[in-house]
């Protein structure tokens, strides 16, 4: 399984357009990096806009606040919510790309079941999603930190806003990061399945695409009918969840409680429901796979 | 010799219960005035409805006349607008004076009640009232209302300090605005809690607690700190 | 001797179309079996539910004696097939796929025994090249070296000269000879031309229209005294007396009054050709077919000379 394994990661990562992802999320990260490091005043104005009314905000309170642990934030907020598309490249390729090269039959002709290729397909997916979030830790979070320092982070919610000491910021972030594995998971796992049911590997791409798409437009409506029936099972709902890590818990004098997560059994929740999407997806995927006939 | 300490004791209460409004606010601004700078160590409490902000060590740093800078030198503090007030200095400076009310004694502490009148119709402050502790001859709480930020509250704890009138725990009230930002700044997602804003729409109170250490009073501030 | 391979009642639809009906054959172990008809004749979908690409409607399919759909991998551990085109990884090198076919296999040849794999194949000095840089026949070559990489007993080659030039083709008919007769594989081979079964298997299958047609041990198929030979003759009277009177022509079947095709052993022509110029007949030409070509060829014939009906 492993040397099978070995064999998908080798055709991923020996395909040149497998690094487009890699080399525009560097583009996206570095432009955010960079405008904020030439005009970094200008955003820390308009975040603190509304704010100045109950707060003095002294020069240096603004370049502690747009430090690396906000930027790497920022980023996340902005990327995370494009990166299904770079996960749909690959993954929605898996199956269907070789189905169109003709590649799958010589797979298919050698003694390893469907199964067992769908799962190689699966985790050579998800070492992939692995990779790009490594690639953006190292970009946004060990990137703006080197660029920007490290300071407190301060989270602005329409609710209010979330303050975290600096020392209790990077495990919130590994958290973070490990939680949008299993989101990047699930649109891997729903690439997957379109790409069984296709031979064509634009289709899946564009399927997958379509419905994050559709998802996240509903999921961020607020349309009370949708709100308790559709929303809450909708996987985008939940792939957004890592943020919760970044919303702290505070004590009867309004503190922050060092370490703690506002609503860590929600945030949990989720990434339960992303699992059972993942496995529902996957075994999907090997239901239908197990019964395609190969006519390409 | 114990008796005639009593008898001291005594007499220093009903010459201190005798003092006028003005003799009060005079003894206590000479207090106030041997300190011409401070700088002290603090450890501050926010309590504002909409921010949850770690407790934070900070530096505050005091100039006369009315220079006041509260840094948070490793990490981010939010100050609340109006913190100047926090010195009691800042009080007495306005120039043109005021005229002093005498409201007596409040019946549960026993703190002497003066308000504060300034004479200048343009001033900011439009009212202060004090509560004086008399017999130690130093404010434990005050009241200010601004003509641009609102209403302040100042409640005094004293301690090694005392004499120069200086607190080692402050709490501050103050008048926050009403919090709202734009959707496209915030970074929200809906955990299916239904919580919703805590913004009731309108001005509520903020809560800043500081509890000072090692003042080092007199020694001179930078001016950089005030930039 | 059980049969290597034992298809029985094998039917496969897809929706109202059915592309293979109720075919049964069994094939025996060392023979070159040939898989022969034309385009759409159900070669392919035979050949892919063989190798479990496709599930058969109907029928079951038997390899060394098992069922395939129950010992699928332990069949196919045995198996080495090319369906259809020969598709590799273009990026990777010959080598590369190669490496990658066998670990799919699940085995790990040393590098020698995998250079001399594609030595057997006359892709040695090709190993390092991206396989996108191949011609035709190469990706073919290299296609039969992944199919044998982990020494498969049956091999199935579908159309394996497909689209190739002359020698490419003669590379190819060589190579199926050399496994046959000197490492002695079984081997299924596909082909849409009688010319090329008929040189290297020994036994035949003709598949039309998803029926079996013809199934039969080469020798006995192309039995010379199974010839057709078609003449053109003038007097119809006169020579269709004479033809029904020599006993050593079988059926004579008139395609108009010049042209009339005749069964009868190979041998005779000449003697044909003699007895008519006596009977002054005049013969303006005598072609010989095999019945086996004639019939494939009216196979096809009625396929592609279907023209728009015209009055």
């Amino acid at each position: 399984m492993l040397a099978l394994l070995w064999i998908e990661l080798n055709k991923i990562f020996r395909r040149p357009r497998t690094y487009i992802a890699f080399g525009a999320m560097a583009a996206i990260v570095w432009l955010i990096q960079l405008a904020l490091y030439f005009d970094g005043q200008a955003y820390v104005d308009l975040l603190l806009s509304n704010l100045s009314g109950s707060f003095e905000f002294s020069d240096l309170f603004k370049t502690q606040l747009l430090n690396g642990y906000l930027i790497c934030f920022v980023i996340l907020n902005t990327l995370l919510i494009q990166m299904p598309l770079l996960v749909a490249l690959v993954a929605g390729d898996s199956i269907a790309g070789e189905a169109s090269q003709g590649t799958l039959r010589f797979q298919l002709t050698r003694p390893i079941s469907r199964a067992q290729l769908i799962f190689v397909k699966f985790a050579a997916s998800v070492v992939y999603v692995l990779c790009l979030l490594l690639w953006l830790a190292l970009l946004a979070l060990l990137g703006s930190v080197l660029l920007f320092g490290v300071n407190d982070l301060v989270v602005l919610r329409s609710t209010g806003i979330e303050q975290m000491q600096m020392d209790d910021v990077f495990w919130r972030y590994l958290a973070a990061f490990g939680f949008a594995a299993i989101a990047l998971t699930t649109v891997a796992a729903l690439s997957l399945l379109l790409s069984v049911l296709s031979e064509n590997p634009i289709g899946p791409i564009i399927a997958t695409m379509s419905v994050v798409l559709v998802f996240t437009i509903l999921s961020e409506m607020n349309i009370p009918i949708y709100d308790t029936t559709v929303k809450p099972w909708l996987f985008t709902t939940h792939m957004v969840a890592w943020k919760g890590f970044f919303y702290v818990q505070a004590d009867a004098e309004g503190a922050t409680v060092r370490g703690s997560v506002e609503n860590l059994p929600a945030v949990l929740r989720s990434a339960g429901i992303l699992l059972g999407y993942i496995a529902l997806f996957l075994w999907t995927s090997i239901y239908l796979f197990r019964r395609k006939d190969i006519l390409t | 010799m114990k008796n005639f300490l009593l008898a001291f004791t005594l007499l220093m209460g009903v010459v201190a219960q005798a003092q006028t409004p003005e003799e009060l606010v005079r003894s206590i601004k000479s207090k106030l005035d041997r300190v011409s700078n401070y700088s002290a160590t603090g450890k501050m409490k926010t309590n504002v409805i909409f921010l949850k902000a770690p407790i934070a060590k900070v530096q505050v740093y005091f100039r006369k006349p009315d220079q006041l800078r509260i840094l948070n030198e490793k990490g981010i503090s939010f100050i609340p607008k109006g913190s100047m007030n926090m010195d009691l200095s800042q009080l007495f400076i306005d120039p043109a004076g005021f005229d002093l009310l005498d409201l007596g004694n409040d019946k549960k502490t026993g703190w002497r009640i003066i308000k504060l009148l300034p004479r200048d119709p343009v001033s900011d402050v439009v009212l202060s009232t004090i509560y004086v502790d008399a017999a130690a001859g130093l404010i434990r709480r005050s009241s200010t209302t601004t003509r641009e930020n609102g209403t302040f509250e100042l409640e005094m704890s004293y301690g090694t300090y005392a004499e120069y009138g200086l607190a080692d725990k402050v709490i501050f009230s103050f008048n926050s605005q009403e919090y709202k930002l734009p959707k496209g700044i915030t970074f929200d997602y809906d955990d299916g809690s239904g919580k919703k804003s805590t913004s009731t729409g309108k001005p509520t109170k903020g809560r800043v607690e500081i509890y000072y250490s090692n003042y080092q009073i007199n020694k001179g501030v930078p001016d950089s700190v005030f930039r | 001797m059980e049969p290597l391979v034992r298809v029985s009642h094998l039917s496969k639809r897809f929706g109202s179309f059915e592309a293979v009906r109720d075919i049964s054959f069994e094939v025996n172990r060392g023979q070159v079996y040939g898989f022969l008809g034309q385009n759409g004749a159900g070669k392919s979908t035979t050949l892919r539910m063989m190798m479990t690409l496709i599930r058969p409607t109907a029928g079951s399919i038997e390899v060394f004696g098992l069922n395939l759909e129950q010992h699928r991998k332990e069949i196919l551990r045995q198996v080495g097939a090319v369906i259809e085109k020969p598709d590799h990884y273009g990026y990777l090198s010959a080598y590369e796929n190669l490496r990658m076919a066998a670990v799919l296999c699940g085995i790990h040849p040393s590098r020698e025994k995998l250079m001399q794999q594609l030595d057997f194949v006359g892709l040695a000095d090709r190993a390092k090249s991206p396989v996108k840089t191949f011609s035709q026949g190469m990706k073919q070559r290299l296609g039969i070296a992944t199919a044998l990489v982990h020494d498969p007993a049956l091999i199935i080659l579908d159309e394996p000269t497909n689209g190739l030039d002359p020698q490419g083709i003669a590379d190819i008919r060589d190579l199926i000879r050399r496994l046959s007769r000197d490492h002695q594989k079984t081997l299924i081979v596909s082909s849409h031309l009688l010319s090329e079964i008929e040189l290297i298997a020994d036994s035949l299958l003709i598949l039309h229209k998803g029926e079996k047609r013809i199934e039969g041990k080469m020798n006995e198929l192309l039995n010379p005294a199974e010839t057709i030979v078609e003449l053109e003759l003038g007097n119809k009277a006169a020579a269709s007396i004479l033809l029904q009177q020599t006993e050593w022509i079988g059926s004579v079947d008139w395609r108009s009054d010049l042209q009339c095709c005749v069964r009868m052993p190979k041998n005779r022509i000449p003697e044909l050709v003699r007895l008519l110029s006596e009977a002054d007949i005049p013969v303006h030409a005598v072609a010989s077919k095999h019945s086996l070509e004639y019939y494939f060829l009216q196979l096809t014939q009625t396929e592609t000379h279907v023209g728009p009906a015209v009055d």
